[in-house]
């Protein structure tokens, strides 16, 4: 069983607390034998992939399969077109480790819902969305390249898994993966 | 090697007894422990030998096995207090509590060091405080030694103390407390084993009854337990410590050669003993040998044997793989769970993967670890409530007391539309939180007023708008469901400065825990599961209601030790609840829980200095990668410096943990096999390093690092069976499935049609409605229409919401309405006739009144001020921009605003009749306006002025933002208010006043901005280009036509008019041609 389910913001990503504030993947009536497949940080939000079968571990999390993942993050400011080389590229160093490089694009809003609570919007500085497709997963990555870029993140959501889409599934919800959505799921390129 | 160290009265008593297993097995075969008194290091071991002494001396005598006095050194030093301390002299204080005791000291002396500037100690600074000031005293010193250290401290001396203000500090609080100590009759541990070391010197014969004292298991001892040991040698008591050392190896691991040395020094006559005396594994003697020697010594094969090291992807996939493995030789070769265990360094990295994935595996699993009590969610839950009142109502507390599952405030039902409510309230009356209760009631009240006069002001129009009074009342709901919030808070809470005793502070922390509804979903869920009901919570709920049952025991147990022990000290003095808040805080920081050991049920799970000396078949460890196990040395520079050898001190202690889960004491001839696991990945995917002391392991057994090590990646690895293991039914299935392919395609439909499409239904599905034809338009709907046809569709007719955005200032929206209320009620104020329907007047102002007026005016405005005055930092300059500040020579809009309207008043023909009419509206009295060709009007007109004869009028309309439209917009058809409006005027000056020549001459806008007025479409102005409204008409036809007709086509625009565009992402603008005459940058050069 494959499922896939949408983070809230607020949630951490195992079913017991881990001593924060935050809540937990208990409250969302989740089948009873499935387990998060990798992590998503309590203030992140989008896909998470929870699932019974222990090789998808392995298929998923091995950074050697180099698998994608999609997000959409919110950014203080604008960035430069030097900014966003610098994202694509794969020079930043984060924490003494090269980012490999990855797929940054600006984007248009892309009018997600709402989060509760609202994202901390400064009047006078503009936010801008951008779509990054990392191939690894290192701790609160994404954050740390937009702050190295100079453009924190306000708000990040993962939208895709593979070639797997977030879509329109609802914070909180989730639904069982049928077969062609698995192949999404380990499709690369 | 074994060693014993004895008093002169053991050897005397029992000569050379051998090994400690030896006199235990000599003592069962006697079966009494009469006259004998055990020391153990640890709980577990203890509770483990009872069972074996139990039962072995059961199955001897076949007779009841009486109670064996064994103890750890904790209990003994208590149980010796209890015995030869006299009753209510003093009270032994709980590690809590001794923590809060070091906060109070903190807080009584002057800490030039740490306080510097500030009044307060952060919450870390004060923990660390206190670890490093237990850890001296455990250790010996006193606060007069750190303050001759002090006095005597040399710069130059490279092992003195450098940092010398941050060491007298530490010593004014070590002294503090220990004048707490003194003064209050209160003993921590050290101050304990002090009093009855004492006791014992000076009364040798006092602890007679408990006959022979035997150790066994220690390897190091703090200073204070040296004195006591030392204590016991000289007492009359027979007394021996058993120690297995081998001075060859000793400095390999643990801090034997220390402890053998001192213990030497205190006068016991150390007795060695080989290995004859008593039974003894060969693996065992050959890592005690060995092992850390960094040698690799003949190994013979059977040393390798019993280990299996894995590697494993992340902690995760460890913890699936130990799973299978522990259901593996269960099932396959009948080791029963309670004959497992698992270790590891560190448990806290482990417990919470331990306790989620065991149970997707089917294995009951018993953790007994001991997570600190701040971390408990029940006591989280509990806290959430209290720093309401520590940090004076925060807004987060209040959002996170929402969503908390264990928290049930009364008559509040939280739901999704609260929690939204709430962070649109919050956000419209931006309340910034942290000003305590009250204000936040205040917030309330002010704004509920506000609304309701707006509410009352719209209803009390002649022609109140409908769509209006929704949006009020809905507003009005939402802030009644919020504020009821705040005020079930208030009526649970109290009040932080409240005097109160700490009986009644600890009986109103009981009520509000009581009233929060924490204990009841506690009992609710404990319910369910009793019932074998599904409820939402994952698959360990039983274990989680433990957890919770016992944090919140603990944490009960601490109120009650705070209550009884600050009773005891001070029973009248009465400090504020929150200064009784912060210390429970502060002891609830320096307490941990535990969730105890179920014996016989399920796998154990522990940390490694749980396991050692006892006797498991099968034993996991598992983290063994560096910054695991061992820990990370990292240098403790709080004193100043690091300490000498605390490095090396400290991996002897990892090397002896790791040493004494590998090897026990006890003769036993059981085989043992080991499974050793560390993760390549942590969680967040970094590499992660092998142990050391694996490799360490591996030199000493013969085995090899590229060949004996495997990997959980590689599924078919023949010494890995049980990664292939299939725990549960689910699993066979998939496997199955995978290996016949037919059935795949009809087993996934199946499981397509068990998922859940319902939860991917739309929420807001667009209806698509052309506007019927008589649908009556405002201005704002046809000045969309011709700004974009497209925003137009997406706007009016898929009805999608516009972004909003909140600003710290005034909106421009309120800004709008703040002056439109002050005009309306300064023209409708007594100072003026009443219009009425019948006979309409132009209004004037009687020049000699200026003052008068303007002081009505000024009134009318602080009124209305007061109403949407909030909690926002940026208020006294919006006050300052409107009514001005004469101190520092600023002259507000409302001035400016009457100035100019006192200058119209004089020099123009045209005066104010008509203000605020609405049209088309739902409740107006007056109808849309018929303007033909299907063009049917709404809307409000600010004002209509009259020339005196009423022959003529002007329309008039308030703009609060810097851009005022101009003839050029109206003429192209952008600006449709003014001609349209004048249109509207006419016809129902006609119908509804009786003014049948009445036509309209000109219109002005005036902007409330900078209070000035701009004329439009006026046929006298130079150079004019001014249409007239008649002309104007056809282009606002054509657009309802268009409406009508369901033309919304997407027409090229220039860049900047969507730069704003909400609706953007919906628009497929960049994909269609650039208008004519510019080239986009893919065409450049084509």
């Amino acid at each position: 069983m494959l499922i896939a389910f949408h983070k809230p913001y607020g949630i951490i990503s195992q079913f017991t607390s881990d001593g924060s504030k935050h809540g937990t993947l208990a409250s969302f009536n989740l089948p009873r034998d499935v387990y998060p497949l990798g992590r998503l940080d309590a203030d992140s939000e989008g896909l998470l992939l929870l699932t019974n079968e222990s090789a998808l571990n392995r298929d998923l999390l091995l950074p050697v399969h180099r698998h994608p993942r999609t997000y959409h993050a919110q950014v203080e400011g604008i960035p430069s077109q030097e900014d966003m080389t610098l994202l694509q590229n794969g020079t930043l160093i984060i924490q003494e480790h090269v980012v490999l490089p990855c797929n940054a694009q600006l984007i248009q809003n892309p009018m997600h819902q709402e989060r509760i609570p609202s994202i901390r919007k400064r009047v006078h500085i503009p936010d801008t969305w951008l779509e990054l497709t990392l191939y690894e997963g290192k701790n609160r990555q994404v954050r740390k390249m937009t702050a190295a870029i100079g453009h924190p993140t306000l708000r990040l959501i993962r939208v895709a898994i593979g070639k797997f889409l977030l879509k329109d599934l609802e914070p909180g919800a989730w639904k069982e993966l049928d077969h062609k959505e698995r192949l999404l799921v380990f499709e690369r390129s | 090697m074994s060693y014993v160290f004895a008093n002169q009265r053991y050897h005397d008593l029992h000569g050379s007894e051998g090994r400690f297993h030896a006199v235990l097995g000599r003592l069962v075969q006697k079966g009494s422990f009469e006259n004998t008194t055990l020391i153990i290091p640890t709980g577990r071991r203890q509770r483990m030998l009872d069972r074996m002494i139990t039962r072995e001396m059961f199955a001897l005598h076949k007779k009841p096995v009486p109670d064996i006095p064994m103890y750890t050194l904790e209990q003994f030093a208590k149980h010796v207090y209890s015995l030869i301390i006299p009753k209510g002299t003093y009270r032994i204080i709980s590690d809590p509590y001794r923590n809060m005791l070091f906060e109070e000291a903190m807080v009584n002396v002057d800490l030039p060091f740490y306080r510097g500037l500030g009044t307060t100690l952060s919450r870390q600074t004060i923990d660390k405080c206190a670890e490093v000031l237990y850890g001296l005293r455990k250790d010996g010193i006193l606060s007069s030694t750190l303050n001759s250290e002090v006095r005597s401290a040399n710069p130059k001396d490279i092992h003195g103390i450098h940092d010398i203000a941050r060491i007298s500090d530490l010593s004014t609080i070590l002294h503090e407390y220990e004048q707490i100590l003194e003064r209050e009759y209160l003993l921590d541990y050290p101050a304990l084993l002090g009093l009855i070391t004492q006791a014992i010197i000076e009364q040798p014969q006092s602890i007679r009854r408990y006959g022979t004292i035997i150790m066994d298991g220690f390897s190091e001892f703090t200073e204070p337990e040296w004195l006591f040991l030392d204590a016991l040698e000289r007492s009359e008591t027979a007394f021996a410590c058993f120690l297995e050392y081998d001075p060859e190896n000793g400095p390999l691991f643990g801090n034997f050669d220390q402890t053998f040395g001192k213990l030497g020094n205190t006068g016991f006559k150390p007795h060695k003993m080989d290995f004859s005396e008593g039974v003894s594994e060969p693996l065992h003697n050959h890592l005690r040998h060995y092992l850390f020697s960094g040698k690799r010594p003949q190994a013979k094969p059977e040393f390798a044997q019993p280990f299996t090291i894995l590697e494993c992807i992340n902690p995760q996939s460890e913890v699936d793989a130990i799973a299978r493995y522990v259901r593996w030789i269960h099932s396959t070769q009948n080791i029963p769970l309670s004959d497992i265990v698992i270790a590891m360094r560190n448990p806290e990295q482990y417990s919470g993967l331990f306790r989620e994935i065991f149970p997707l595996h089917g294995l009951p699993v018993n953790i007994t670890d001991r997570p600190k009590l701040h971390t408990s969610p029940v006591i989280i839950a509990m806290f959430l409530l209290f720093d309401i009142i520590r940090h004076s109502c925060r807004i987060e507390d209040i959002r996170t007391i929402l969503m908390n599952p264990y928290i049930s405030l009364p008559g509040v039902k939280t739901t999704h539309e609260l929690l939204q409510s709430f962070d649109e309230i919050i956000r419209t009356m931006r309340i910034k939180g942290g000003k305590g209760l009250k204000e936040w009631e205040r917030s309330f009240n002010s704004f509920s007023l506000m609304l309701s006069r707006r509410l009352m002001n719209e209803t009390m129009q002649i022609r109140p708008n409908g769509d209006v009074i929704t949006r009020i009342e809905k507003k009005i709901e939402e802030v009644k469901q919020v504020s009821g919030v705040i005020k079930t808070l208030q009526e649970l809470l109290i009040e932080e400065h409240t005097p109160c005793n700490p009986e009644e502070a600890i009986n109103t922390m009981k009520s509000i825990i009581d009233k929060s509804g924490i204990v009841s979903y506690l009992e609710v869920l404990s319910k369910h599961q009793h019932q074998q009901v599904l409820v939402d919570i994952h698959q360990t709920s039983s274990e989680l209601i433990e957890r919770d049952v016992r944090a919140m025991r603990a944490f009960f147990l601490l109120l009650d030790e705070y209550k009884q022990l600050r009773m005891h000290r001070n029973p009248n003095i009465k400090a504020s609840f929150k200064e009784h808040l912060e210390r429970i805080v502060s002891i609830v920081h320096g307490s941990q829980f535990q969730i105890r050991e179920k014996p016989g049920t399920g796998i154990t799970v522990t940390s490694m200095e749980q396991i050692r000396e006892l006797e498991y078949s099968t034993i996991i460890l598992c983290g063994m990668h560096e910054g695991s196990s061992p820990l990370a040395y990292t240098a403790d520079m709080f004193m100043g410096r690091e300490l000498p050898d605390s490095e090396e001190r400290h991996i002897r202690r990892e090397r002896m943990s790791f040493y004494l889960s590998l090897v026990h004491h006890a003769p036993s001839n059981r085989p043992r096999t080991f499974l050793l696991t560390y993760p390549a990945l942590s969680s967040d995917l970094h590499d992660l390093m092998r142990s050391h002391f694996l490799d360490e392991l591996m030199l000493v057994t013969g085995m090899n690092a590229e060949e004996d090590i495997c990997k959980q990646s590689f599924m078919n690895d023949e010494r890995t069976p049980f990664l292939r293991y299939l725990t549960s039914k689910e699993e066979y299935i998939d496997v199955m499935m995978k290996q016949q392919h037919n059935l795949d395609h009809l087993v996934y439909k199946q499981i397509e049609k068990w998922t859940t499409s319902e939860q991917i239904k739309r929420k807001h599905a667009p209806t698509a409605i052309i506007p019927d034809k008589r649908h009556s338009f405002s201005i704002t709907e046809l000045n969309e229409y011709a700004r974009c046809h497209y925003q137009y569709f997406a706007k009016r007719i898929l009805r999608f919401a516009e972004e909003e955005t909140s600003t710290m200032w005034m909106s421009a929206l309120e800004n709008g309405l703040f002056f439109h209320h002050v005009l309306h009620q300064f023209y409708t104020s007594p100072l003026f006739p009443i219009n009425d329907r019948y006979v309409l007047k132009p209004l004037s102002m009687n020049p000699d009144k200026r003052d008068v007026y303007r002081g009505e005016l000024f009134r009318i405005a602080e009124r209305e001020f007061r109403m949407i005055d909030f909690q926002h930092p940026f208020m006294d300059i919006e006050r300052q921009t409107i009514f001005g500040n004469p101190e520092k020579g600023i002259k507000g809009r409302l001035d400016m605003w009457f100035d100019m309207e006192w200058k119209n008043m004089q020099q123009s023909q045209y005066k104010p009749a008509l203000f605020e009419i609405s049209f088309g509206n739902k409740g107006d009295t007056i109808p849309a306006i018929d303007l033909g060709k299907g063009l049917f009007l709404k809307g409000k007109i600010d004002r209509i002025e009259l020339s005196d004869d009423a022959s003529s009028f002007v329309i008039a309309d308030y703009k609060t933002g810097k851009n005022v439209p101009g003839n050029a917009d109206i003429n192209k058809g952008k600006e449709q208010q003014m001609p349209l409006y004048a249109l509207a005027a006419q016809k129902f000056l006609q119908s509804e006043y009786g003014l049948e020549q009445c036509t309209p001459h000109h219109a002005v806008y005036y902007s409330l901005h900078n209070c000035t007025s701009k004329i439009v479409m006026d046929p006298e102005q130079k150079r004019s280009v001014a249409l007239t409204p008649e002309e104007l008409l056809p282009l606002s036809q054509n657009y309802v036509a268009s409406i009508h007709a369901g033309d919304f086509e997407l027409k090229a625009k220039k860049d900047q008019d969507c730069e704003h565009c909400s609706f953007m992402t919906l628009c497929r603008i960049h994909a269609i041609p650039p208008i004519r005459g510019e080239v986009g940058p893919d065409e450049e050069g084509t």
